[in-house]
């Protein structure tokens, strides 16, 4: 049998990305040690019961927000809306665990929030305010809060998609405008709040700074306490392998709930929605269900370090920190444009080829999402090294190991489940028949994606580059591993002061890793806005 | 010339339930085939294989009098040189109207662009060539549809349920328009659809399926005589029977 470039592109990289995963779930075939039976008898159960915790309550909230907030945009006109358009997704820059961190500056006993209610009721200091943060329900706040943007860019991007005359049979068979959207507008596009949860329930199983810094025993705390307080690398890794175990059974969860729906729209039968007006109490109710989210996601944090900046001597914009930041913008430029091609091809092969077991093959390709950054780190460590000592020795030692490459590729492997599902949202609003049709018209393979699928896709590509760039800037683990030496980047000067409770000093790099991931969140929301897949742009 | 000829065609999903069950069909240059049939029939399956979108489990097509698919060789669909228009329109949204009628044609842009604007004429919808598919009626875009598949020049136009989002009005003057392109253009046409009146008004010939088999086929007045017996449930069959 003769493969085209369609199969053999994922069946390539299926090996590439399984490759370090593979060698991470190799550890389960290895020898136990006996601090098996100390996590057994005293903290696995803890640990199971605090991520299952962590995930149920994240996932309710944060589909409150997202999807109610992109219903919202999408359908009303009211007070600020122009602005939280884009405003909404400013918490993608803010990482959970500066959320985390600014949490406990702002609500500890001590914290900033409390001494000024102190000071404004002069009252002593055995008073206290606000509740502890320090907790389960702390964290899901503070994960929802930095993660609901992936299902609010997500929803809006399928419920800008909507045509108005679906939404109008509603009205017209009795529905009111709320049964509107939550018997009809949610429906609708359930795989695409679905896609936009998993990539959240990912993000929050695989942190380890928001809950290690809550003191939240999770599996990930625990890959890294066994790691660094145990120094047993093996359980580590083998803890990581039923972490990983969970994602995917997560995944297969997911695609057996949508695998006999199909939710295309007929393109050509599209229409633009009819903005509403809102006005008195539905337009304050709106402004603040929208100012609220990036109240407590955005601005509390970004004021909090400010403060805290204000307090420290400002001298970090100076020639070593303009190339960190240029590393860091540069690196995330580079792993968001491989992700987000690489995921249009994949989605392309499996639609082109109608072939089951690439579909499979995809499934996998997302699981790098779920593994911790340190994990995923050591096994492309593991792998690039095993290449170098295979193949390069002869000529040069460690051509890989150690390079850009090696770091690029953790991002991309890291990263891609973000690319696939927003470019899988987006595949499925193209009616298969344009396929057919195209077809018929002596427009296959390359031209078919080049000239239909990609100018239709333009809006979910622009989607997945701006999560994927998001999502670099922050990442802290990996980059520690796999950086080149002398590289650094943003997230590394953040995690050197903040793991050194120098929390001060930590406000500065944290205020340029949000505005770094400000600049691509900005420029393409705006691109995003004046585009819309099913028309003309 | 035989334009098409399919030969003891069969095919099944699940091995044991064929959904098409010893088709054979053969069509001359310029005749205008309709396949009628109730809802799941196999009618729109036999379409898409005559297309190459499905491959046949059993069973040869020929397409003037060369194979285009049997048991050891199948052409592409790109290289079939068939064109299609389906029920849903399809048409590219990100491209204007011009751009969708000329996306099938070969030659210089010149050529192209004269080979559209001529067939959008002749559909009545030259005006709107620069507008977008979202800023023409429904009718209109199904003109385009049928303009942009006969403008690569085909073998065969298939067409699946053309007109069966339009409402009535439109349906019979398009049903008039269409058929008379066709026949002074001499395109040969295949047309599946399950509505009575779309083949006693524009084709030729006609076939009825029921389960995968063909139960009648004849002239468009032949089949007028659909025995009863057969439950053959089109919506329109009482009121011309």
């Amino acid at each position: 049998m003769r493969l085209s470039f369609w199969e053999i592109t994922p069946i390539t990289l299926f090996v590439i990305f399984i490759a370090p995963v593979a060698l991470v779930l190799y550890s389960l075939t290895g020898e136990y040690s006996d601090n098996w039976a100390h996590l057994y008898e005293y903290v696995l159960t803890g640990y199971i019961i605090n991520t299952v915790y962590l995930v149920a309550g994240v996932s309710i909230l944060v589909s409150i927000i997202g999807v109610g907030t992109a219903w919202l945009i999408t359908n009303y006109n009211f007070s600020g809306k122009n602005i939280f358009e884009w405003a909404l997704i400013l918490p993608l820059a803010v990482p959970p665990y500066i959320l985390a961190y600014t949490f406990t500056g702002l609500f500890d006993t001590f914290g900033t929030a409390n001494n000024l209610i102190r000071d404004v009721f002069d009252l002593g200091r055995e008073f206290t305010f606000f509740p502890k943060v320090r907790n389960v329900p702390g964290a899901i706040i503070v994960f929802s809060f930095t993660l609901y943007p992936y299902v609010y860019l997500v929803s809006r991007m399928a419920f800008i998609n909507q045509s108005r005359t679906m939404l109008e049979a509603g009205r017209t068979l009795g529905l009111n405008k709320f049964e509107t959207f939550y018997k009809l507008g949610v429906p609708m596009i359930r795989p695409a709040i679905i896609g936009g949860l998993m990539l959240v329930i990912m993000e929050t199983i695989s942190d380890f700074g928001a809950v290690d810094h809550f003191a939240i025993s999770t599996f990930t705390t625990g890959i890294f306490r066994t790691w660094y307080g145990m120094y047993d690398i093996e359980t580590a890794k083998q803890l990581a392998s039923l972490l990983l175990i969970f994602a995917v059974t997560l995944i297969l969860i997911e695609r057996y709930s949508r695998r006999n729906a199909s939710y295309s729209n007929a393109m050509s039968l599209y229409k633009p929605l009819f903005l509403t007006k809102l006005k008195g109490i539905p337009n304050t109710l709106a402004f603040l269900i929208c100012f609220t989210p990036i109240f407590i996601g955005f601005l509390l944090p970004v004021m909090e370090l400010l403060y805290w900046a204000l307090n420290y001597k400002l001298d970090f914009f100076n020639e070593k920190f303009i190339t960190t930041a240029w590393n860091t913008f540069y690196l995330a430029l580079m792993a968001a444009f491989l992700c987000s091609i690489l995921a249009v091809i994949i989605n392309f092969s499996i639609r082109y080829k109608s072939n089951n077991y690439l579909k499979v093959m995809s499934s996998f390709l997302t699981v790098g999402y779920a593994v911790p950054g340190l994990i995923l780190a050591i096994g492309v460590m593991q792998m690039l090294t095993y290449f170098d000592q295979s193949f390069v020795s002869e000529f040069s030692n460690f051509i890989l190991t150690g390079s850009i490459m090696g770091l690029v590729l953790a991002y991309v492997i890291k990263s891609y489940a973000l690319s696939s599902s927003t470019i899988e949202a987006g595949y499925q609003r193209i009616n298969s028949r344009v396929d057919d049709v195209a077809r018929t018209l002596k427009t296959s393979g390359w031209a078919l994606l080049a000239q239909v699928h990609l100018p239709l896709l333009k809006t979910s590509f622009l989607t997945s580059m701006l999560l994927v760039v998001s999502e670099v800037i922050k990442e802290l683990p990996a980059t520690l591993i796999l950086r080149p030496f002398n590289f650094d980047t943003l997230a590394v000067y953040t995690y050197i002061y903040a793991a050194e409770e120098r929390m001060y000093d930590a406000a500065a790099p944290s205020i340029a890793i949000v505005l770094v991931g400000l600049i691509p969140i900005i420029i393409l929301t705006r691109m995003i806005r004046t585009s819309r897949p099913a028309s003309r742009d | 010339m035989t334009a098409l000829e399919i030969k003891d065609l069969n095919h099944y999903y699940v091995k044991g339930k064929n959904v098409l069950n010893d088709v054979n069909i053969e069509l001359e240059d310029g005749e205008i085939l309709s396949i009628l049939g109730p809802s799941g029939c196999g009618k729109t399956t036999l379409l898409r294989i005559i297309a190459g979108l499905e491959k046949e489990t059993s069973g040869s097509i020929l397409m003037k009098d060369q194979i285009i698919s049997d048991h050891f060789h199948t052409v592409l669909t790109e290289n079939r040189d068939v064109g299609l228009v389906v029920q849903e329109r399809a048409l590219f949204p990100h491209l204007t109207i011009i751009n969708n009628v000329m996306f099938g044609v070969s030659g210089s842009k010149t050529d192209r662009h004269s080979t559209a604007m001529r067939l959008l004429k002749l559909f009545r919808v030259d005006r709107y060539a620069y507008n977008y598919p979202n800023e023409i009626s429904s009718g209109e875009q199904q003109r385009v549809a049928i303009a942009r598949a006969m403008a690569p020049n085909p073998k065969i136009l298939l067409m699946d349920e053309p007109f069966g989002t339009l409402d009535q009005s439109l349906t019979n003057q398009l049903r008039v328009e269409t058929r008379k392109i066709l026949k002074d253009n001499n395109i040969t046409a295949i047309i599946v659809s399950h509505d009575f009146d779309d083949a006693l008004s524009m084709s030729d010939k006609v076939i009825v399926i029921e389960d995968g088999t063909v139960i009648q086929s004849g002239s468009a007045k032949d089949i007028t005589h659909i025995s009863r017996e057969k439950s053959v449930k089109f919506s329109s069959i009482k009121a011309n029977t």
